[in-house]
């Protein structure tokens, strides 16, 4: 039979072992989130590049004189479309605001984002606005905004 | 007599339950390999976003296969150290495409 003393010793030491098992349980919970976080940040960049990719492929539509409805239109389409591929990711929210189609002047716009879409000065529309990312999962939350300033 | 040196006993009740407890969580977690799983990811991430932010990145380069710069490789089905997902979306048709370290 064990003594009072033993067992108090005993539960003092499996106290011992399941602290520092959680703490490290802790310290990789954190790097996950860390992880996480990079995950969405780059979803978020990837959002936006995949915005730019679909304003370039509708550019020739907008010369052809299409109306900011049929913007809206689409616009509402992609978002569905990227919601529901990133649907594991966690609650994803978009918003497009100040969208603006105009004739390009020589505005200025985004090097990164016209590189990317393979853009050149010799383009006939200047599509700017604002693109909104929200990401939410469990005990993380992410608010992104990008200027999206491109010649298409 | 045993139970007679309850600090002895006491030991030997921690060296065996840290023993059990350490295997199970060696066995569990392979920290080593978590963390070189993290850190592989996360410089495929530097190159990429290093690639990506320096304008060297086309949307053509992942449908076409072509190489990224920095020594990126793009697959179309996942593999191991290809956990970096990029996606492109066009009227309904999307595709995910998965960036790794070439070579």
């Amino acid at each position: 039979m064990l003594t009072v003393s033993q067992v108090v010793i005993a539960i003092m030491i499996l106290q011992s072992v399941a602290l520092i098992n959680s703490s490290i349980d802790k310290y990789i919970v954190e790097i996950e989130a860390v992880e996480k976080i990079k995950d969405l940040e780059m979803f978020s960049y990837n959002i936006m590049f995949d915005l730019c990719y679909n304003l370039k492929k509708w550019g020739p539509d907008l010369e052809a004189g299409a109306g900011c409805g049929t913007l809206d239109k689409r616009l509402a389409a992609w978002m569905d479309g990227v919601k529901d591929l990133l649907r594991d990711e966690g609650s994803l929210e978009l918003e497009v605001k100040d969208l603006q189609v105009e004739e390009y002047n020589g505005q200025p716009c985004d090097a990164v984002q016209m590189a990317f879409i393979g853009g050149d000065e010799r383009c006939g529309k200047y599509i700017s606005g604002t693109l909104l990312v929200d990401f939410d999962w469990l005990f993380i939350e992410m608010h992104r905004e990008f200027n999206i300033r491109i010649a298409v | 007599m045993k139970g007679n040196i309850p600090l002895i006993d006491a030991l030997a009740a921690f060296t065996i339950v840290l023993t059990i407890s350490g295997l199970v969580w060696q066995h569990s977690y392979d920290c080593r390999r978590l963390m070189r799983g993290y850190i592989e990811r996360e410089e495929t991430r530097a190159l990429f976003f290093e690639g990506l932010f320096s304008g060297k990145v086309i949307w053509s380069d992942f449908s076409n296969g072509a190489p990224l710069p920095n020594g990126l490789i793009v697959k179309e089905i996942q593999s191991d150290g290809c956990q970096l997902k990029f996606f492109l979306s066009f009227d309904g048709d999307r595709k995910v495409y998965f960036i790794c370290k070439g070579g």
